[in-house]
């Protein structure tokens, strides 16, 4: 049984300065050379902080850019499998429908100028799917799969506040009944007594619906809530992945550690009294760090790892990209402080 | 005990619209200390930056001070004056604002002019709040700016805004603010929409701050576990009201207030909230021109008492050394 | 499962229903509506058009017809009272006479203060086309000619013979001899008027000024007859022409009114016109360049940069200079209209090119593309209509522009000319300081031309603020 989504090598770099004729010199390396999978029921969480390129690997696992290099095989139905990194945009139509997405900023995801019964079967009609009829019926299940009123149908998005608007965006995802949906953020923007409901629609409609999230997000909290494994990011590398105990419980990659360090919780028990502080500022991804692209913030940074790019290493049913974890380089000298 | 450098005591702020009035504060007191953190927490709308913005004298027509006052010791020796009493351009208020009591905001990455360097931001509010000669300002700028953590602060000194990133923004809007040496700043949302990492940074940095000059500071935010990482006092507020304030600890072991009880519960990783399903609050917030009667929260209260809860309005009442609710369970 | 609740219903329930179910069109309209002066200007632009584009029905007299006799004549004013022979008190104008100085010979115009002579609404006047098939000879106002002679001395129709004047036999036929009326008993003056009716068509008539009478004989002289004999008697009628030029006359007497609205109609329109040609042509280049980007997008943006920095005024009037001369009036019309608008696209361009880059990133732009959407569906469904309405605001701000560019280049008498009216060319003949001292009269539509840009600013920017609210 082939899992869901595999993602291997995925490279996705952006020309910043060009010559004369519009070759690209350097390149903005947003997504370089990042591994995971997803098994179908599953929720993956994608964690990292801005310029991590979590969601630039959300859109490209769903083709709205093109990757430069890589594999992403899709296997909506678990026999088939289809590498949407090498096909064309035409080719890409008909499996449009097992894929979609949820958007982070719930003002804008929603066109301002069609009514909640135009939004939602768009996707419908774009797909040729039932009559006007069918459709409206389908529209008045989806918002109430969704928590909304039937009624609304006739609304405009100005209507409706942003935990509704997200709801809307929810349904209008489910509309073509995908297997995967990848959700950029999805409760960043609300508040926080909202994203709770948001969150349990959420939980509540992948039991119903048998479905897996791509979760991208930077508060670690949720993710700890909503996901069964998570990947961390880094300026375009995956440096760790493995279920959510094992990422959160017994974190490898020093990032992971500061991060989960930095993050605060809501409860005055854990006050981040002796825990260090990352230091320093993520980098301008035009100009990575040689070697390991973590080496100058690293606590626990040696000598070697300014120089040499660690390899996604696997162990115990996870992997971790850290030459601490590479027994030929984990006995070299540390870096000077 | 000491005697507190703010002090909020019934103030109400309302706002004379075409569409109504809307009541941005209504009735909010609290208190804030020197060397001490007050967390202001609450949802969107609930008018918790708009309380300082009073204080500080930002509210402008068709807003106003309705009722209340604001009473500011600039010292410990001398009597506190009411902010209320002065007009909001007044050579007092101008004197105050900036100077002895301080504001940071949200947005980092809009918050400074991008058309100025940021030294000139730095030498404006020091030539307003201070009498330092010009080569001294550049000294005193440079220094501010390496006290928050910006390396290499001479060079920086000229460099415009576009040039930093947005953490470091909101590290040179802190220098800004710390130019008239304040004795209160108030931190209005600073870490949102910043990175996890920064965000640690940046509210090390006002805790070390803070230690360094004694000011007191307060921290409004929407997010519970900031207030957990870095409030001394909690104040929770909702829909213009201060419902519930006590002891950090006290307030996320054992909340009074059903709103606060509830917030908790739904808060993810909190104390209170399971892992599995989180409970919400049922309903939604009413609009700004919608008036409650009664207790502003009882719509949506799990211990709404009828007949009590929705014609009376709770007293805010102090239930210990350090904590005051506003609650019929209390009452 | 609970959702997060409708906000709660409030005691307008239909009120909120109303808002929620209203789509950003009705918004628009609601907001513009509380903007009391944008909307008075609407009404006021609407109000132009309409009474420039319906100039034949509401200006009494054709602008071409030159009346020799009442050149450069000041307005006469329109006054409210009671006028004799007529019952209510209505409108009226006090007529002009015309008295021969007999020692000068010179003639000088009276206003004569005695006599009022009603203004009506509805009159027959002219014969004009409404809609191209129907006749009518409605005006919306007017006043009528004074019947002299209209009935024989038995009481009915009058008949005449127009005979040649002996002394140009077969040349000219100016004399009229009248058969069955009494000339004595009436007083016609020189440059009165004989109407000959047609036999077919009692409403149908030609006027003859009449320059000498002769009771006794019952012959009147004509100035000019008609140029062919005409075999038998005739029906004839003598009038007394009255005016109404409500704002006066021409150089060559033309009635200022229907000028007004007739060079109205003209000017009007070339805003519009131009107006929609580069509204075509800029959304369509704007949209390509900015839906595709790259170097078609970079390609179009050039050309219209390098448009945009050529100094309009001296290429207008280049353009102008280049037609042919002999091209007729609606040739020009066409010519100017096209010129204008090859100036005029590259602002729209932008505008659309800026619109269509910003909301193509848009997440529902997106969404629909990840639902299987085709980049065109894409395009018109969802992009096109989420800025039309600052499309529509541009427009009404570019029409006052078009406008005054034709009046600007027919004053300087670079662009259209007499015959064709427009109120550039009226203003043309007021470039000469006698006229302004003499005839302030002509400068009035100067006053139309700033009525009608001032009123469609205020009114594009209403809507441009209705369009965009977070644009103050």
């Amino acid at each position: 049984m082939n899992p869901l989504l595999k993602v291997e090598h995925l490279r996705v770099w952006f020309p910043k300065d060009t010559t004369w004729f519009g070759k690209p010199v350097t390149f903005v390396k947003a997504v370089d050379d990042v591994c995971f999978h997803l098994r179908k029921g599953e929720t993956l969480g994608l964690v990292g902080e801005s310029g991590s390129g979590k969601t630039t690997a959300g859109f490209a696992v769903l083709r709205a850019l093109k990757p430069r290099e890589g594999v992403i095989s899709f296997s909506p139905d678990g026999e088939d499998v289809f590498d949407l990194a090498a096909m064309t945009q035409g080719e890409l139509r008909p499996l449009r429908r097992h894929m979609q997405m949820i958007f982070q900023d719930p003002f804008s995801s929603l066109n301002p100028r069609m009514t909640v019964l135009q939004i939602i079967s768009e996707p419908l009609k774009v797909n040729h799917i039932g009559t006007r009829n069918e459709q409206r019926d389908r529209v008045r299940q989806l918002l109430v799969d969704a928590g909304l009123k039937a009624e609304f149908l006739n609304r405009y998005p100005h209507a409706f506040s942003g935990g509704q608007r997200q709801r809307i965006v929810i349904a209008r995802a489910l509309a073509l009944q995908p297997s995967l949906i990848v959700c950029d953020e999805p409760v960043s923007a609300l508040d926080v007594s909202v994203q709770a409901q948001i969150l349990n629609l959420m939980m509540d409609l992948k039991e119903k619906y048998d479905l897996s999230y791509l979760f991208i997000a930077h508060d670690l909290e949720v993710v700890r809530h909503i996901a069964d494994r998570v990947a961390v990011m880094y300026a375009g590398r995956l440096v760790e992945e493995g279920t959510k105990q094992q990422v959160f419980d017994d974190p490898l990659h020093p990032y992971t550690r500061s991060l989960l360090a930095s993050s605060p919780k809501p409860n005055p028990k854990y006050r981040r009294k002796q825990r260090g502080i990352l230091r320093g500022e993520v980098p301008d991804p035009s100009n990575l760090p040689s070697g390991c692209v973590f080496h100058p913030r690293c606590p626990e940074a040696m000598e070697c790892c300014a120089s040499v790019v660690p390899d996604q290493t696997g162990r115990d049913g996870r992997t971790v990209r850290c030459l601490l974890y590479q027994s030929e380089y984990s006995k070299g000298p540390a870096k000077p402080v | 005990m000491k005697e507190p450098i703010l002090e909020l005591n019934n103030v109400h702020v309302e706002y004379e619209l075409d569409e109504g009035i809307v009541y941005a504060v209504r009735g909010a007191s609290y208190k804030v200390f020197e060397n001490e953190t007050l967390a202001i927490v609450g949802e969107s709308g609930c008018g918790k930056s708009q309380s300082s913005f009073a204080t500080m004298g930002l509210i402008q027509p068709p807003g106003q001070v309705t009722k209340g006052e604001i009473l500011f010791r600039e010292t410990d020796d001398t009597a506190a004056i009411n902010l209320v009493r002065f007009h909001r351009n007044s050579k007092e208020m101008r004197r105050i604002r900036g100077g002895r009591i301080a504001m940071i905001f949200q947005e980092p990455m809009t918050a400074l002019s991008p058309v100025h360097r940021i030294g000139k931001h730095l030498d404006e509010v020091l030539k307003l709040h201070t009498d330092l000669g010009r080569a001294e300002r550049f000294e005193k700028g440079c220094q501010l700016l390496s006290a928050v953590g910006i390396p290499d602060a001479e060079k920086r000194y000229s460099q415009y805004s576009f040039e930093f990133s947005g953490g470091m923004r909101q590290r040179i809007m802190i220098a800004v603010a710390l130019c008239g040496d304040p004795r209160l700043l108030i931190a209005d949302e600073p870490t949102t929409g910043l990175d996890v990492t920064i965000q640690a940074q940046i509210l090390d940095l006002i805790t070390s701050l803070q230690q360094r000059s004694s000011m007191g500071v307060i921290l409004i935010t929407h997010d519970l576990a900031v207030v957990a990482e870095t409030a001394d006092r909690v104040a929770v507020m909702y829909l213009g009201e201060i419902v519930e304030e006590a002891d950090v600890g006290t307030l996320f072991a054992s909340p009074k207030h059903p709103y606060t009880i509830a917030l908790m519960k739904s808060v993810v990783g909190s104390v209170l909230a399971s892992d599995g399903r989180l409970q919400v609050i049922r309903g939604s917030v009413p609009g700004p021109l919608e008036t409650v009667p009664g207790c502003p929260f009882h719509p949506r209260c799990d211990s709404f008492i009828p007949g009590t809860c929705d014609r009376v309005r709770p007293e805010y009442k102090r239930i210990g050394e350090n904590a005051w609710v506003s609650c019929h369970l209390y009452a | 499962m609970d959702s997060d609740g409708a906000k709660q219903p409030l005691p307008s329930d239909e009120q909120k229903l109303a808002y929620y179910e209203a789509s950003q069109w009705t918004l628009m309209r609601r907001r513009f509506g509380k903007h009391k002066v944008a909307v008075w200007m609407l009404v006021v632009t609407v109000v132009l058009y309409v009474l420039c584009m319906n100039c034949d029905f509401f200006a009494p007299y054709d602008p071409t017809t030159i009346h020799k006799e009442w050149v450069n004549l000041p307005p006469q004013f329109l006054k409210f009272g009671r006028v004799e022979g007529h019952g209510l008190p209505g409108f009226y104008v006090n007529p002009y006479l015309r008295i021969r100085n007999p020692v000068t010979l010179a003639e000088r115009y009276y206003v004569d203060d005695e006599i009022r002579v009603p203004v009506r609404f509805f009159v027959k006047g002219r014969p004009w086309t409404f809609l191209w098939v129907f006749k009518t000879r409605r005006h919306f106002y007017g006043v009528d000619d004074m019947p002299l002679l209209t009935r024989g001395t038995a009481g009915g129709p009058i008949h005449a013979d127009i005979v040649d004047n002996p002394k140009a036999p077969g040349v000219r036929y100016d004399r009229v001899e009248i058969r069955d009326a009494e000339l004595g008993g009436v007083d016609v003056h020189p440059n009165d008027r004989l109407r000959v009716i047609d036999a077919s068509d009692p409403e149908a008539y030609e006027e003859y000024r009449i320059t000498s009478i002769d009771p006794d004989a019952h012959t009147l002289r004509l100035e000019q007859g008609p140029t062919e004999p005409l075999d038998g008697p005739v029906r004839v009628e003598v009038w007394r022409e009255r005016t109404g030029f409500l704002l006066g006359t021409g150089p060559l007497g033309q009635d200022a009114v229907s000028r007004i609205l007739y060079g109205g109609r003209i000017s009007l329109l070339i805003g519009l016109m131009g107006v929609g040609l580069s509204f075509t042509l800029g959304i369509s280049l704007g949209g390509i360049s900015g839906y595709f980007g790259g170097k078609i997008d970079m390609a179009i943006q050039r050309v219209a940069e390098v448009l945009m920095t050529v100094p309009k005024i001296p290429i207008w009037l280049a353009m102008a200079a280049a037609i042919p001369k002999n091209w007729s009036s609606l040739q020009v019309y066409f010519a100017m209209t096209l010129i204008l608008a090859c100036m005029g696209w590259t602002g729209l361009c932008r505008i659309v090119r800026g619109k269509l880059l910003a909301l193509r990133e848009e997440d529902y732009a997106r969404a629909a593309l990840l639902a299987g959407a085709t980049e065109r569906r894409v395009i018109f469904r969802h992009l096109i209509p989420n800025f039309a309405s600052h499309i529509i605001a541009s427009l009404t701000l570019a029409v006052p522009g078009m406008i005054m560019a034709e009046t600007g280049l027919s004053f300087l008498g670079l662009g259209l000319r007499p015959p064709i009216v427009s109120w550039g060319v009226l203003l043309n003949e007021t470039r000469k300081v006698e006229v302004i001292e003499n005839q302030p009269w002509l400068v009035l539509p100067a006053g139309m031309v700033i009525l009608a840009v001032l009123a469609m600013n205020f009114a594009g920017e209403g809507l441009r603020d209705a369009a965009d609210p977070y644009s103050t």
